[in-house]
């Protein structure tokens, strides 16, 4: 990849840009500049514009249906809609799911479920996780008995993010209980409206509901449901784990996050001088600079090698590690940059809605409680520890 | 040389742990939260029976003799169990005011404040960088032989249940203190709660009266603040004393985790990455306790003060930050969940490093003091 811009990637840059300006208003994006949470409807229709538009599924191959950018223009539309802060593609279905089924899925399969995912439809979430079983995945002990064309499926899956809005859930399943662990789980695909299926929200640290616990009591699967084959579905999370790591490293989010960042420091003063002329302070920010340029292009190296055809392997651990503590560390700065009332309850993301208004700058509203949300990042998608277990086994050889 | 614990204070710990324990307990304080205002007066109630209200108060005022070891150890205790009573506020702060500022024996306000009687709080920003420390933005009109302010203040705390205000107030270029009623001045309070559950407030005056009778002392400016900033330290070590509080409790309950969540058919405790990130944990929070007693045996001659309490403020939002997230990330997803009381500490622990002037701040301090 060469980062010198040609005609076409301005042209595709701008096309990107009018899009983003005639699908969503300024008020919608200034809301979400300063923290605001986009709903599911929000969120679902842009979704579905940028399919219309042809500018979904940018991992999916064209016959597909998807659009298979290259690098450079996926780095593009992550840059520009970043930058405007339109919603954030939900990964679970194109992201996860829709690659699995188009590696794994029988040609039925296919036809059922991708063009639902494609145009927004159904959203998905993933069941993995349980109580029991978080960085060890494949101690996991929900079951799935077969039982005619069936499976019955008992169990409980936690952390399951958005599962409240779900339609599918993508899920982990032990089908065999006498051999190794990772030898007896399954790939099911489930109905979140069957029968037997109780989701709880769990409420994080910043009052907000993302995650959720999912109940299965006795849910019937039908196995045409069944991805790849009975007790191979470790295949197919293990292929699937690497696209969630590439996507989480958010590189153009934390991107514009600095901007924000800057913007907030130059507003507020230390001293009666803006807080972004105090050493002390743009000290970390340009260090924030630094680590930010360096998983940049680390991520550019890492697609470039992967466009000329080299597959993607522990390098992905590498992005999530740093990008995870990039956009924790980003958090933490805004928060004091914003000064005391990064302190106050956001009236905005909290669910209790203590605060009627808030008091300080929009745009210091949510700070606080993007702060307590994003330690989430460092744990979640396999918890950062993990990620060096693998590299220090999978590249270090040790 | 004694840095170990006196007999008082450990009669001290035990029973204010043996107290909060048994009424300020995770499940208690969450019932506490749904209704504030019973729960401030039934606690404050409490702690004024128990004569924490006057630990760091002399006897001849009605407290038992001021120690500041003894005052710092309930502080950590309260830390521990997350009192959310702004004790601070409401009890050092207004009370150290009247014993710096207008020491007689047998002062009545301090009698009252130790009784737990009526509430006072203190009109003073205690913010990250104390832009505003104290309403220096406030107008003050002269009219008629009637003084009147107006403006509106942030991050005054301990406005919950007050009945009088010590509001400072620059006049002339002097400081002029007054004492306010609620509801007899009146002017505007709102009320917010931060993310860990306290309440901080906003005052508005519109052109409020300053009555002669309400004024407490004419102060010169450097007098004034002088004293202040011991009033400001002792508050901040007493916050940095709860912080510590909090940073054991995050380092016992981490701990206790690791000892018994399994993960790969074995304790995660069993892994030698997180035996080395908890030992860094008990380094840390006896480094913590260590910075605390310094400050504790510092609080009498000025430029030791200064710098001592700078240092542990400069601590807490550095090291013992680090180590509050580091909790979290051990836990997991628990971790994050907010049935679990580990996050209620760390958000605590955030909204304290953010007040009483942030660690830049108090590098700057400590260097210009050096
Ligand atoms: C906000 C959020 C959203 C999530 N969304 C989903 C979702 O949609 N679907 C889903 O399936 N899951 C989801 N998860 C779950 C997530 O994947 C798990 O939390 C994660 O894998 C860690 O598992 P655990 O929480 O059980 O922690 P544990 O595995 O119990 O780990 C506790 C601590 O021990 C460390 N540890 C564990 N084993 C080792 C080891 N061998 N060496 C060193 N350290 C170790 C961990 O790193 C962690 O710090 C989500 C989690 C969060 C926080």
């Amino acid at each position: 990849m060469n980062l010198n811009y040609r005609d076409e990637d301005n042209k595709f840059r701008k096309e990107i840009k009018d899009f983003i300006k005639s699908n969503l208003s300024e008020e919608v994006l200034k809301k979400a500049s300063n923290g605001g949470k986009y709903t599911k409807d929000e969120i679902v229709n842009w979704q579905k514009a940028l399919f219309k538009k042809g500018m979904f599924a940018s991992n999916w191959p064209k016959e597909y249906g998807g659009c298979d950018w290259n690098p450079m223009q996926r780095y593009i539309f992550d840059q520009e809609t970043a930058f405007a802060n339109t919603p954030q593609i939900v990964p679970f279905g194109v992201t996860m799911v829709g690659p699995v089924i188009i590696k794994f899925g029988t040609s039925i399969q296919k036809e059922r479920y991708l063009p639902k995912i494609l145009n927004s439809d159904h959203w998905w979430c993933q069941g993995y996780s349980e109580p029991g079983s978080g960085s060890d995945l494949a101690s996991l002990q929900t079951k799935a008995v077969s039982e005619g064309n069936n499976y019955i499926v008992n169990g409980t899956k936690t952390w399951t993010t958005l599962a409240q809005h779900s339609d599918w859930m993508f899920c982990l399943v032990r089908t065999n209980t006498k051999c190794k662990p990772q030898e007896g789980i399954s790939f099911l695909l489930i109905d979140m409206n069957s029968k037997g299926i109780k989701v709880e929200p769990i409420i994080t640290l910043d009052g907000s509901h993302e995650i959720n616990t999912v109940y299965l009591e006795d849910v019937v699967v039908p196995k045409d449901n069944l991805i790849y084959e009975e007790n191979k579905g470790w295949t197919v999370a293990k292929y699937l784990l690497s696209h969630e790591r590439t996507s989480i490293a958010q590189v153009a989010r934390s991107k514009s996050a600095i901007k924000k960042l800057k913007y907030i420091a130059s507003q507020e003063t230390y001293s009666n001088r803006p807080l972004i002329n105090n050493v002390r302070f743009r000290d970390k920010l340009t260090k924030l600079e630094m680590d930010m340029h360096a998983l940049e292009y680390s991520e550019l190296r890492i697609l470039s090698d992967e466009a000329k055809g080299a597959a993607l392997g522990s390098e992905a651990s590498f992005l999530k590690i740093r990008g995870s503590e990039l956009q924790q560390k980003i958090s933490e700065l805004t928060l004091e940059a914003v000064g005391s009332f990064g302190i106050i309850q956001s009236n905005e993301s909290n669910i209790e809605k203590t605060n009627e208004y808030f008091p300080g700058p929009e745009y210091a509203n949510n700070v606080g409680a993007e702060y307590l949300n994003l330690r989430k990042t460092t744990i979640y998608g396999g918890s950062n520890e993990i990620q060096k277990n693998i590299l220090s086994k999978m590249v270090l050889g040790l | 040389m004694n840095l170990s614990l006196s007999e008082d204070q450990v009669l001290i710990k035990e029973s204010a742990e043996k107290f909060l324990n048994l009424n300020y307990s995770f499940e208690k304080r969450r019932s506490f939260l749904e209704n504030k205002k019973e729960a401030y007066k039934k606690n404050w109630k409490n702690f004024a029976e128990l004569g924490w209200l006057g630990l760091a108060f002399s006897e001849d005022v009605g407290g038992f003799d001021g120690n500041i070891n003894n005052t710092m150890t309930l502080m950590e205790s309260l830390g521990s169990a997350l009192v959310s009573e702004p004790l601070i506020f409401n009890n050092l702060v207004v009370g150290k005011f009247f014993e710096k500022f207008l020491y007689v024996k047998g002062n009545e306000h301090l009698k009252e404040i130790i009784s737990g009687e009526k509430i006072y709080s203190l009109l003073f920003s205690p913010n990250q960088n104390y832009k505003n420390l104290i309403l220096d933005t406030l107008i003050v009109k002269k009219e008629n032989n009637k003084t009147t302010v107006s403006g509106k203040y942030n991050f005054i705390f301990g406005l919950d249940e007050f009945d009088y205000l010590i509001t400072p107030i620059l006049i002339d270029n002097k400081i002029h203190v007054y004492l306010l009623k609620k509801n007899i001045d009146l002017f505007d309070t709102r009320n917010y709660e931060t993310i860990d559950n306290l309440v901080v407030s906003e005052v508005e005056f519109n052109s409020l009266e300053l009555k002669e009778n309400s004024l407490l002392l004419t102060i010169n400016k450097k007098e004034f603040f002088e004293k202040l900033s011991y009033i400001i330290d002792y508050a901040t070590l007493a916050m940095c004393s709860q912080a510590l509080g909090i940073i054991d409790k995050m380092y016992a309950l981490t701990l206790e985790y690791c000892k018994t969540r399994e993960q790969f058919g074995k304790k995660i405790g069993a892994f030698q990455v997180i035996q080395h990130r908890l030992v860094d944990m008990h380094i840390v929070k006896e480094e913590m306790r260590s910075l605390n007693y310094m400050g504790q045996l510092s609080m009498e001659e000025e430029q030791q003060r200064i710098k001592s309490i700078s240092l542990s403020k400069i601590f807490l939002g550095t090291n013992a930050k680090h180590m509050s997230q580091d909790c979290i990330q051990l836990h997991g997803g628990m971790g994050v969940a907010k049935e679990m009381s580990i996050g209620h500490y760390f958000a605590r622990i955030t909204t304290f490093c953010s007040l009483f002037g942030n660690s830049d701040y108090h590098k700057e301090r400590y260097a210009i003091n050096d």
